[in-house]
């Protein structure tokens, strides 16, 4: 048996380079350790892991004449679809790095920096990837890497306590994935997605498989953080340094959200069931559809009487968990591009309002809501780059978060024509986001209206707010012209 | 197959499978490892007159009476060793059926293998120069 | 077979039991390795013998070691001190939720047509040569995989359990 191994490595080319760079960023760490002084570590470590980052990108424009290969065993795929997600994760990492570079993260740089790397290339290969066993694996390098990186905040009670629920929830969804997954296997003898659905067209329905669809929706569930999986996120988000907050928050979601999309329409497309309103049916849209109404009501229940920011946002997080499940209820290729968009929006928009946490909270004395009162004089520019991010996670236009649940909602009406049957699930978004405003203005009074105790300024380093205007940029520029972006992501999806 | 003649060994009905009577043996083993202290214990409840005493009762320890809990706490670098161990277990399960198969492998296996190993090979590095290892 | 294969249930689910059962956190270990080498005994019996082989090897050998010493780091290991039993006054909630979903993936199991269609893998060559073949040839991606998650896991434990540097 011989496989050809040259398209693997030419496939792995952003993976490998990264791994390269997590063990260069560990060595030069080790070396340049002793002699100086924590901070210039992180900046000399932290320039080394955006290099790298940068180094990484280039094998995916090498890739993009590919499509849709499937490698020797089927485990790796490459086509633009997945060559965009890539590349959208690595700037994802890039930004968390800058945002960590000036935060206060202990003194294991360098591996701080190689575990970062080591979740980032989880992630890659998670987008990278239609085949079960694959997933799973990345998954757990992915889980792995932010466990640890919550736990790095060592001398700090909550943030191993974070650590350790984050893990403890975790290993047992993953428990459920896997036990999920072997029944799916033993259902249809595949572990390639595409296999799956052709081996389920054939067979009709099976109890067992409603079993392993449903441990398969834990698992996942608990990585995007839905409603009832979520009771880790608010600690999890509290606890680990505001980065790595950012990060999960972030590119997790991202990859999370990029593998629940593939494995529901594409092995699972023959078990959707419904959530129409009067006409349930079960199947994963029905259980999604519970989930996001759990999600939508409890997520921005719970976020209005949050007393600290990172909570807050982290009850935000789930109730956009909820919103991006509306858009998967719908169950159609316009549901998951509006998924794929919203997305992308959402996670420049989470990782732009935690990297404001991170760059104040630390210089403020805490991450409460009265710690961040009058920070419009103190720090002005990155207060009004919060003003734009909030305002995107509440959905305002013309911020991208509008357009996102836009069509997020478009779609979910959209599906069902006649009766519009998801009508009561965009009803409840409608209102859940209007209850939603409620909490984010509350940020927004802390920082524009009330005065603060000490008017002293609070300067941040120019990296640092070139990567968080970055970031408002993206979210404003999706705002504004989400058309090319949108048709390239629905020409991909229709093709998926 | 016919291990030494056992397969017509009817204690359990079903095993005439010769996988599964090869595992027989272990059975057996298994049962005379389980019996071998538990029967002298019980002959000794049955047997031996019973008089205790606070002495008699007291932990054996060369004569001494004895200190403290013999629950201790050990250090963390115990840990950090019995660790090392777990990821190096988890790499042998991976290398003794490549090494089984290694005959009829191209070149490309071998080196896939090598990264495999290399890779982990880093990580032992960086706990040795980090000091994992020390004993201190 | 019928009669190896409950003797086998009875040792894992009693194994399981003790685990959660027991107060010394020892002795629940103990009956942790019990129920390992239930699992083990099954996957003999399913004619796996190397997933047997690596059960005994990764979780007696290994995870239970691990375990042990995590055991060793913490305090109050006899369970001595604190009033309740180890599983706490809801026990009857998780006895309720545990026979529910089992009675439930009964039923599950009955009325699939999954046990029938289970293929059995072995080839003349032997089982352990084939998988050692497919895992650097099919399934190599993983493996790498596997040799980052493993690298990331080692340095995320000396991390986490290494005393901080001094401060400089």
């Amino acid at each position: 048996m011989s496989v050809a191994y040259a398209p693997i490595v030419r496939a792995l080319g952003s993976e490998t380079a990264l791994v390269l760079v997590a063990l260069a960023v560990l060595t030069l760490d080790f070396i340049i350790g002793r002699k100086r002084e924590v901070a210039k570590r992180r900046e000399l470590v932290g320039a080394v892991a955006l290099f790298g980052l940068a180094l990484s990108a280039v094998p995916l424009v090498g890739q993009v004449g590919m499509t849709n290969v499937l490698l020797p065993g089927e485990t790796l795929v490459v086509n633009p679809l997945v060559i965009i997600f890539k590349f959208v994760l690595i700037v994802l990492t890039a930004v968390t790095v800058l945002i960590s570079i000036d935060h206060d993260i202990g003194t294991h740089v360098g591996e701080y920096f190689a575990m970062l790397l080591f979740g980032a290339i989880g992630m890659l290969l998670l987008v990278g990837t239609e085949e079960f066993l694959t997933i799973f694996v990345a998954l757990e390098l992915t889980s792995i890497s932010l466990y640890v990186l919550t736990a790095f905040h060592k001398n700090s009670l909550r943030s191993q306590e974070a650590a350790l629920k984050y893990f403890l929830f975790g290993a047992i969804a993953t428990a459920f994935l896997l036990f999920g997954l072997s029944y799916i296997y033993g259902l249809t003898g595949a572990t390639n997605l595409r296999d799956i659905g052709a081996a389920l067209a054939k067979k009709g329905t099976d109890p067992l498989l409603g079993v392993g669809l449903l441990c398969v929706l834990v698992g996942l569930g608990f990585k995007v953080a839905m409603v009832p999986f979520h009771l880790w996120a608010p600690d999890a988000y509290e606890g680990a340094p505001t980065p790595v907050t950012a990060f999960i928050a972030t590119g997790s979601k991202v990859a999370s959200f990029f593998v629940l999309v593939k494995v529901l329409m594409v092995a699972f497309a023959g078990a959707v069931g419904s959530a129409y309103w009067g006409a349930f049916e079960s199947g994963w849209a029905m259980v999604l559809g519970l989930t996001a109404t759990a999600s939508m009501v409890l997520g921005n229940c719970a976020a209005i009487v949050q007393r600290n920011v990172k909570r807050l946002l982290a009850y935000s997080s789930i109730a956009h968990a909820g919103y991006i499940l509306v858009g998967l209820v719908a169950a159609s290729s316009t549901g998951a591009t509006a998924v794929l968009f919203y997305v992308i929006v959402y996670a420049i928009t989470n990782l732009g309002a935690f990297g404001v946490v991170a760059a104040l909270a630390s210089r403020a004395g805490g991450d409460d809501l009265e710690h961040f009162n009058g920070m419009a004089k103190r720090a002005p520019f990155l207060s009004l780059l919060m003003l734009v991010f909030v305002l995107s996670l509440a959905g305002i236009p013309p911020l991208g978060g509008f357009f996102g649940k836009f069509y997020l909602f478009a779609a979910a009406v959209e599906c069902d024509a006649e009766m519009f049957g998801l009508l009561w699930l965009v009803a409840l978004g409608i209102v859940m986001s209007a209850v939603s405003l409620y909490y984010y203005l509350v940020l927004m009074k802390h920082m524009y209206v009330l005065p603060a105790k000490d008017e002293t300024r609070i300067a941040t380093p120019g990296h640092l707010k070139m990567a968080l205007a970055f970031c408002a940029a993206g979210v404003v520029l999706l705002g504004v012209f989400p058309e090319p972006i949108l048709a390239l992501l629905k020409a991909l999806v229709v093709r998926l | 197959m016919d291990v030494c003649g056992v397969s017509n060994f009817n204690v359990f009905p079903c095993v005439n499978d010769p996988y599964l009577t090869q595992y027989l043996f272990v059975a057996v083993f298994v049962l005379v490892a389980v019996l071998f202290p538990l029967v002298p214990l019980a002959l000794v409840r049955v047997l031996a007159p019973r008089k205790p005493s606070p002495t008699k009762n007291a932990t054996y320890e060369c004569g001494l009476v004895s200190k403290g809990d013999s629950w201790i706490q050990f250090r963390a670098g115990y840990y950090l060793y019995a660790l090392v161990y777990v990821i190096f277990a988890v790499e042998t399960i991976f290398l003794y059926p490549w090494a089984v198969a290694f005959g009829g492998l191209s070149f490309g296996a071998f080196v896939a293998m090598m990264v495999f190993v290399l890779l982990l090979v880093e990580g032992l590095v960086y706990a040795w120069a980090k000091g994992a290892l020390d004993w201190k | 077979m019928t009669i190896v294969f409950l003797t086998l249930s009875a040792i894992t689910v009693l194994g399981a039991l003790l685990a959660v059962t027991l107060r010394n956190l020892v002795h629940c270990l103990l009956a942790l390795v019990l129920f390992f080498m239930g699992i083990a005994g099954h996957f003999f019996l399913l004619k796996a013998d190397f997933l047997g082989a690596v059960q005994i090897l990764i979780y007696i050998g290994a995870v239970a070691v691990l375990i042990l010493f995590a055991i060793m780091l913490t305090r109050n290991i006899s369970g001595t001190e604190g009033g309740r039993g180890s599983l706490g006054g809801a026990w009857w909630l998780g006895v309720g939720i545990a026979t529910t979903l089992a009675g439930a993936m009964c039923v599950f199991v009955r009325r699939s047509d999954l046990v029938s269609k289970l293929p059995y893998g072995a080839t003349e060559e032997g089982v352990v040569k084939e998988i050692g073949k497919l895992l650097v040839t099919d399934w190599v991606v993983p493996l790498e995989i596997m040799a980052v998650l493993l690298t990331a896991a080692l340095i995320g434990a000396v991390v986490i359990a290494l005393e901080e540097e001094k401060k400089r």
